[in-house]
């Protein structure tokens, strides 16, 4: 999958738990923002990739 | 019944077609291995044979902006006080000279000196000329190749790279040569391959570019964003992440367990995804 702009290689990174995936990547990527921030954008990536996190729902529409 | 002998030359047709072949300046030249045939159909199929793996790869030159034919010319000669009688014809080399001079692709033809090959050869009319062998599919004109041309530019002339072929049976060419008209842009098909090396950028960290293995130019720019972009992950083995710096100018990557390199695919793989004329080294 990609998020921000970084393209994840799915199948190699199932591979790995939650912490070792964050760590294995948290000082390669969006060097340009904090550490937290960083932190919490790979989390939010593995959980996506892994189905921890579903999608956002659309909002329904105002009747 | 007694043993007889037919005559093979008892036809003779020298009618003109409807529809004329407009013979125009030869731009594009694709060799194939020795007996193998190109895949034309489709712009595609020209363009995948391009990247095949070996060795069903179909081998694109350059664009070729002069053709100067040398031989190939009717040997006349009298026996006695008899009549002059053709006997045959003189060998012939053509020479094509490519739009610029590079000095590794003058080394790989170099290299590749004694091997025959089957030609196509495409004109700006995206007209395709070949043999004909009784089939659909033209077939190759087997050829040998070597280069040559200048290094350097003179008083007069640029550098420049001609590759010279020549024509094994000419007579057989001659005999059998045939034009098939191609519905599309044959000349944005035709690829030759640059190998590239993914070198890493300083001696740590995972920052990476993609730099031609001839000549050692930084290919990073033209290729980055295709090979780190949502298709990356079909393109390289034993990585786990990968984005493109347009303001570094390199592609970071990360490594999966255990491994050290990230391995690019082969062209026939790069190919499906819209890299095109690069594989790795």
């Amino acid at each position: 999958m990609t998020y921000e702009g970084v393209t994840f290689f799915d199948e190699a990174c199932k591979k790995m738990s939650k912490e070792e995936f964050i760590e294995h990547h948290k000082d390669a990527f969006w060097q340009d923002r904090d550490e937290k921030t960083r932190l919490k954008m790979l989390a939010d990536v593995y959980e996506r990739m892994t189905g921890e996190k579903k999608p956002a729902k659309a909002k329904k529409a105002n009747k | 019944m007694s043993r007889i002998r037919t005559c093979v030359s008892d036809s003779f047709f020298t009618g003109q077609s409807v529809c004329e072949i407009d013979y125009d300046k030869i731009r594009g030249m694709v060799l194939v291995e020795h007996g193998t045939k190109l895949s034309y159909s489709t712009l595609a199929n020209l363009r995948t044979a391009c990247h095949a793996d070996l060795p069903g790869r179909a081998y694109g030159f350059p664009a070729i902006i002069n053709w100067e034919p040398s031989g190939g010319e009717a040997q006349v000669s009298q026996v006695g006080y008899g009549p002059n009688a053709y006997n045959g014809m003189s060998a012939r080399t053509d020479a094509f000279t490519l739009d610029a001079f590079r000095h590794y692709l003058r080394a790989q033809i170099l290299k590749n000196a004694n091997k025959v090959f089957d030609m196509y050869l495409f004109d700006s009319k995206n007209q395709l000329y070949g043999l004909n062998d009784g089939t659909d599919t033209l077939a190759g004109i087997p050829v040998t190749i070597y280069p040559s041309g200048n290094d350097h530019a003179g008083a007069s002339d640029k550098a420049s790279l001609v590759v010279n072929v020549v024509y094994q049976d000419v007579e057989d060419y001659m005999m059998r040569l045939d034009v098939e008209p191609l519905d599309y842009d044959a000349l944005s098909a035709i690829y030759g391959l640059m190998p590239v090396e993914v070198v890493k950028v300083g001696d740590s960290g995972n920052n990476y570019k993609i730099v031609e293995k001839y000549g050692r130019a930084d290919a990073t720019a033209k290729y980055g964003a295709l090979l780190s972009g949502t298709s990356a992950t079909n393109m390289w083995d034993d990585i786990t992440a990968a984005t493109y710096s347009a303001a570094n100018n390199y592609i970071t990557m990360t490594m999966a367990s255990g491994k050290t390199v990230p391995i690019l695919k082969e062209a026939s793989v790069l190919c499906t995804y819209s890299v095109y004329g690069i594989e790795p080294a």
